[in-house]
């Protein structure tokens, strides 16, 4: 990891379209802004990192689903 | 899955759909988290599973995912995604998009809870897609489908 130092109101340049600044800073949070295009997705890396379990974890491997569906379809 | 699922909707849905989502590769230009060198997706169907699709990855079979059409869900209004992430992959209305909702199968009870926090949002004009992770702290990754009086879901 490449570790820099920054004030608040300091950025940091990521490839030629990110940019993050320190926009706040306080003892127990720093508030970061962050540049980039729109399509490039950011995210806290706790919340990506529980939507990455659940995918995984949402793969059907096996046949079972379709006893359970076929239960589901009689009850709606 | 009675309380979850808006049947009026279904059975409406069931005569639109004509399955037209089904014939295209959908282009998903960050994969999907977890798989996030995996590009090429399609929904489509098993025999009997409707209203059930599957979105499965055209490169690695395996992966495939159970589904549901975010307009069968009375939560549905809940599930907003902001102008800002629909053009994120380019949507200009409504009527150029999919919505769908990954499901997961408990295997000890048997029961499938939907991914409401994260829905799978797609440019059914330009055929691109992208998993979206929604701000509001109240949207669960684990919203249970299964009738009132079950477990209930654990929130983001």
């Amino acid at each position: 990891m490449l570790v820099l130092t920054r004030k608040s109101g300091e950025s940091i340049r990521i490839g030629n379209d990110i940019i993050v600044t320190v926009v706040e800073n306080s003892s127990h949070q720093v508030k970061i802004g962050v540049t980039a295009p729109l399509e490039i997705p950011v995210h806290r890396e706790e919340v990506y990192t529980r939507i990455r379990q659940e995918n995984r974890a949402a793969i059907i491997k096996d046949r079972m689903w379709t006893s359970v569906l076929r239960r589901f379809e009689e009850n709606v | 899955m009675r309380e979850s699922v808006d049947v009026s909707v279904r059975r409406k849905l069931s005569v639109d759909d004509k399955g037209a989502i089904e014939r295209h590769t959908i282009e998903f230009p960050f994969g999907l988290p977890g798989f996030e060198s995996l590009r090429k997706f399609m929904v489509v169907r098993e025999k009997d599973s409707y209203p059930f699709h599957f979105l499965r990855s055209v490169e690695e079979p395996e992966v495939s995912m159970l589904v549901l059409d975010a307009r069968l869900l009375k939560v549905q209004d809940r599930i907003r995604i902001p102008a800002r992430d629909l053009r994120k992959v380019g949507i200009r209305d409504t009527n150029e998009m999919a919505v769908y909702i990954i499901l997961k199968l408990d295997k000890k009870s048997r029961k499938f809870t939907a991914n409401i926090k994260a829905p799978v949002v797609i440019n059914t004009r330009e055929n691109l897609g992208r998993q979206m992770i929604l701000e509001d702290r109240e949207l669960s990754v684990n919203y249970p489908l299964w009738p009132a009086g079950g477990v209930p879901a654990g929130t983001m």
